[in-house]
């Protein structure tokens, strides 16, 4: 680890940070954000310019010296340019609104420049760099790779944006920090879930679920979340906009999930395995409930409701977590 | 990082680029060293097996070591030296795998640029480097792009980078200070030229006629001096061995002569090219001041105390011819007179029918005048071979030659009839180049002539090569017929025959003037020119100074590129009224209460305040402000507009004061605890 990492990750140095280059929604990069040092080749560049100015003095060659001159005037030129290729970029961070815990997801990072950006690299921590090249008076959007290690709000830190363009002889940084925050809900579990009704049985689900899809009931406005397969075209051709076929739902086989059923388990761990059986049952579009300690989320089903049943996982009781 | 094919074949393009011109000035054994280690690359980057794997990289080393030691035997000269940074340089090429290795390449690209000065300083080989350093930009580019770059995004991107570049280049060079040596270093051994020698046998100067290069150069302040009367001695010649002219004694001094009176000095400045001589020519007639670290003999050579390795100006005068101090001294005279004991056996019988030693000295010098002229001479500058003693044959049976020959044996007839006579080498005529004000004298414009001693008058000049082919005097070394065909003089001779109109021969005088202006401006740029400029602009400055000079400069250049964009910045942002407003509410709310850390985002309406102790007519007044801003930018109230901005600068001028005094509360307070 290199002093400036050492540096970086100072307290005194990210309270300064915080002060200097506030968490937003949207950061535009300039004189106030952008770091800059020399790489090493650039160190190196410094010596052969020496080596051609102290040859220069010692053979009284004026071409020599203004070589020496020139790499030197070069060299503060390519400080410059360097910065360049990160000043002006307007970022916008999109975060994904559900992530697990421990798997990778992504931010999606929107770029905006006036000018053409090249060989941007931007990492949140250790993570793997996404590279990032805007064209002239484009927009850009890169995934920028993210891990939650825990559940809740997931700050995932600054987000570095690096460049050495065009000459690798400086390396320009830039710490951002968003506002925007994605929430990070438990890993899922696997495990048999308890039987806390009568007949609701995932295998009996399954059957049903087979059956059910010939019975159709109708058809109603497309939803996000909803199976392509689902789509009724003729209706679709009709009214001039996506419909999904609506099929008959066994109202009676309402599945009930509950915390309590695994009071036998940490906190944690129970939470691990209702999430499993919200995204399973989510995946077999079924209805289902959710009970928890203090959060309780009625019956129902579609992409909305496991978004909500996720979203309850992901800050429930967040106390107890510590 | 591993380096795709693309990068390395662009490192190799630069390697070969900026080798090119150092492998005309090495031996052929490190071009094929190079070469191999290249087209190693090359088939390596085409997915071919490395031929030079293994042993034969150990092999390709030892071949550079054993070439290296057997080509050079001393360490004195700087050839070996860049003979080895080539061979290393090219070496990479065997072992080009990561960015690391293509760092080095790049590093090393600018010192091989540097030793391409070593040789070769004129306007095209710094042309040429300057190609080089795009080059290394162009691949220093490549390298660091993740996609292949654009060729035209690409020369778009150099050329900015050079753009910007040249002024603080311009400032760095005119102003940073210009050391004097640190230590000796291995010299160069091909710089000087040779030029004219201290010894003249028939035919030596014949071969400068070969030689285009340039010799000297002269400025005048005042007009310039009829192309007749332009001879600038270099070599006196005194002593005879019958075939070859010498100086046995060169280094006798002379007393400084009389300065003439003012108004017939005319000063004029030499710019002499390098040579491996000490002695400077000068312009005859000379009136005896001369600078420092030179000095002149008693034979009239003005030397200087080192060999003249660099491009040197000599600021000089001449004039009208000086007052003679003294007389020939014994052992002079006898020099003077000196011939080879039965030598020229023609030559003698002749001057003894013409019995010349009867005759007075002008009347004697009439006669052989007489002679040269009747006696059916020829100025060719491709005589015959000489048949046995060399001054008889050329006098008696071939009377074809050029000035040595004319000069050699007329100083002989002087001498055979008892005149003190000896042999002048120089250069004579020269051509005026009107584009840059300067007489460029070329190594072709050689000339040799006679001088002989007349009592009370001292040595005069005798130019016998003027009475046999006048117009090699009155024109200069291009109206010769038989002028071998090279380049610069046949531009010449157009020039001549077809006057300035012809396009041509304004395109060469105007790259002489300009090649002229390079050496002088920017070649030979010392401290003097340094201290010339500062006081233009700043007449109490001295070179001293000069360092700060440029640094300031620099400073000032870089403080108005970081203004410049912050002032883009701001200007890219396509702010309103109401954003610019919104910000300076919240900048002043972040200095009176820096915990909260408000951020442009923030809900202003929202805002509420911790109780932390922030005093209520802050409160009130940022609750009047808000109003006023909505009023302003949400209630179409566009009137009250200037209050509302005057009213936020004393906001902001109040928070910050506010912030200054808590500062210094707090270190007051710790100061206390301390």
């Amino acid at each position: 680890m290199s002093w400036i990492d050492r540096i970086q990750q100072s307290a005194r140095f990210l309270n300064w940070l915080k002060r200097r280059v506030p968490p937003a929604r949207t950061a535009e990069l300039g004189l106030n954000n952008i770091f800059i040092l020399p790489t090493p080749e650039g160190g190196l560049y410094v010596l052969a310019a020496l080596v051609v100015w102290i040859a220069g003095i010692n053979y009284q060659n004026s071409l020599m010296l203004a070589l020496a001159f020139f790499m030197l005037a070069m060299f503060l030129v390519v400080m410059v340019s360097t910065y360049r290729n990160l000043a002006g970029l307007k970022l916008t961070i999109v975060p994904e609104t559900l992530i697990e815990v421990g798997r990778l997801a992504s931010n999606t990072l929107v770029a905006e420049a006036s000018s053409d950006r090249a060989a941007i690299y931007c990492s949140y921590g250790t993570q793997t760099p996404t590279l990032l090249e805007v064209p002239a008076r484009g927009q850009v959007a890169v995934e920028v790779p993210i891990v939650a290690n825990r559940r809740g709000p997931h700050n995932p830190g600054r987000l570095k944006l690096e460049t050495r363009y065009p000459q690798g002889l400086f390396r320009a940084w830039s710490l951002i920090e968003f506002s925007e925050y994605a929430l990070a809900y438990p890993r899922p579990i696997e495990g048999e879930r308890p039987a806390s009704g009568a007949s609701d049985q995932i295998d009996g689900g399954l059957r049903i679920d087979q059956a059910t899809r010939d019975n159709k009931i109708g058809a109603r406005p497309y939803q996000d979340g909803d199976d392509s397969r689902s789509i009724d075209w003729r209706v679709t051709a009709r009214f001039q906009s996506l419909h999904s076929t609506e099929f008959e739902r066994p109202k009676q086989q309402t599945r009930r999930l509950c915390w309590s059923d695994y009071s036998h388990l940490e906190f944690e761990e129970a939470l691990g395995r209702l999430c499993f059986w919200v995204i399973e049952l989510s995946r077999l579009e079924l209805d289902f409930s959710l009970e928890l300690p203090k959060d309780e989320l009625a019956t129902g089903h579609g992409y909305h409701h496991s978004q909500a049943a996720l979203t309850l996982l992901a800050t429930s009781e967040l106390g107890r977590q510590a | 990082m591993m380096l795709t094919r693309d990068k390395r074949l662009g490192l190799l393009l630069l390697q070969a680029v900026v080798l090119l011109p150092l492998w005309l000035d090495f031996p052929v054994g490190v071009l094929l060293l190079c070469a191999a280690a290249m087209v190693d690359l090359a088939l390596v980057s085409f997915g071919v097996k490395s031929p030079l794997s293994g042993l034969w990289k150990v092999a390709w080393v030892v071949a550079s070591a054993a070439l290296l030691v057997s080509e050079y035997r001393s360490l004195l000269l700087i050839e070996p030296w860049v003979a080895l940074l080539m061979l290393m340089f090219a070496s990479k090429a065997l072992e080009l795998k990561t960015a690391r290795d293509a760092y080095q390449v790049l590093h090393l690209s600018y010192v091989i640029v540097m030793a391409q000065f070593l040789y070769d300083q004129s306007i095209f080989a710094a042309s040429y480097a300057l190609f080089c350093v795009a080059s290394i930009l162009a691949v220093s580019v490549q390298l660091n792009s993740v996609s292949t770059p654009k060729a035209a995004s690409l020369i778009k991107r150099v050329l900015s980078v050079i753009a910007l570049t040249l002024p603080a280049f311009i400032l760095l060079f005119l102003f940073l200070p210009r050391l004097p040596p640190l230590w000796a270093v291995p010299q160069v051994s091909t710089d000087a030229r040779t030029g004219l020698s201290d010894r003249l046998a028939m035919g030596s100067i014949g071969r400068l006629i070969e030689d285009d290069s340039l010799a000297l150069r002269l400025v005048f302040d005042e007009e310039i001096p009829t192309l007749a009367i332009r001879y600038l001695r270099a070599f006196t010649l005194t002593d005879f061995d019958g075939r070859v002219w010498s100086n046995e004694r060169p280094t006798e001094r002379q007393s400084r002569r009389m300065p003439k009176a003012e108004s017939s000095v005319r000063a004029y400045e030499l710019i002499l090219e390098p040579s491996s001589s000490t002695v400077v020519p000068y312009l005859e007639y000379f009136d005896g001041t001369y600078p420092l670290g030179m000095t002149l003999g008693m034979d009239g050579q003005l030397r200087s105390s080192a060999e003249i390795l660099q491009r040197t100006r000599v600021p000089l005068q001449y004039g009208v011819k000086g007052d003679v101090v003294g007389s020939l001294d014994a052992s002079q005279y006898e020099r003077a007179v000196a011939l080879t004991k039965g030598g020229h056996g023609q030559l003698a019988s002749w001057v003894r029918e013409q019995a010349l030693e009867t005759k007075s000295v002008e009347e004697r010098l009439i006669h052989i005048r007489r002679f040269f002229i009747d006696g059916g001479f020829r100025y060719s500058l491709t005589p015959p071979i000489a048949v046995g003693d060399p001054v008889d044959d050329f006098l008696f049976s071939s009377k074809v030659g050029f000035c040595e020959h004319f000069a050699s044996a007329f100083a002989v007839m002087a001498r055979m009839s008892g005149i003190p006579s000896r042999i002048v080498t120089g250069y004579q005529g020269g051509r005026f180049n009107p584009m840059g004000n300067y007489v460029e004298f070329r190594q072709y414009d050689a000339h040799a002539w006679a001088e002989v001693w007349i009592d009370r008058e001292g040595w005069r000049r005798v130019d016998p090569t003027a009475w046999v082919s006048p117009e090699r005097i009155t024109s200069g070394a291009e109206s010769l017929e038989d002028l071998p065909m090279f380049f610069d003089s046949v531009d010449w001779a157009w020039y001549r025959r077809f006057g300035s109109d012809l396009l041509w021969a304004d395109l060469v005088l105007s790259l002489n003037a300009l090649q002229h202006y390079w050496d002088q401006r920017v070649l030979n740029f010392s401290q003097k020119d340094q201290t010339q400029i500062l006081q233009w602009f700043w007449p109490e400055l001295d070179a001293s100074d000069s360092v700060h000079v440029a640094l300031a400069g620099v400073i000032v250049l870089f403080v108005s590129i970081a203004l410049l964009e912050s002032i883009r910045g701001r200007m890219n942002l396509t702010r309103t009224n109401a954003l610019r407003d919104r910000e300076h509410l919240l900048r002043g709310l972040n200095w009176i209460s820096p915990i909260h850390g408000f951020t442009h985002a923030s809900p202003l309406k929202s805002m509420s305040f911790p109780n932390d102790g922030l005093k209520n007519s802050w409160i009130l007044t940022w609750n009047d402000l808000v109003h006023a801003y909505d009023r302003v930018h949400y209630a179409g109230q566009q009137d009250e507009q200037r209050h509302l901005r005057k009213a936020l600068w004393r906001w902001q001028i109040r928070a910050g004061l506010e912030a200054v005094k808590r500062i210094l509360g707090a270190k007051a307070r710790s100061g206390k605890h301390g």
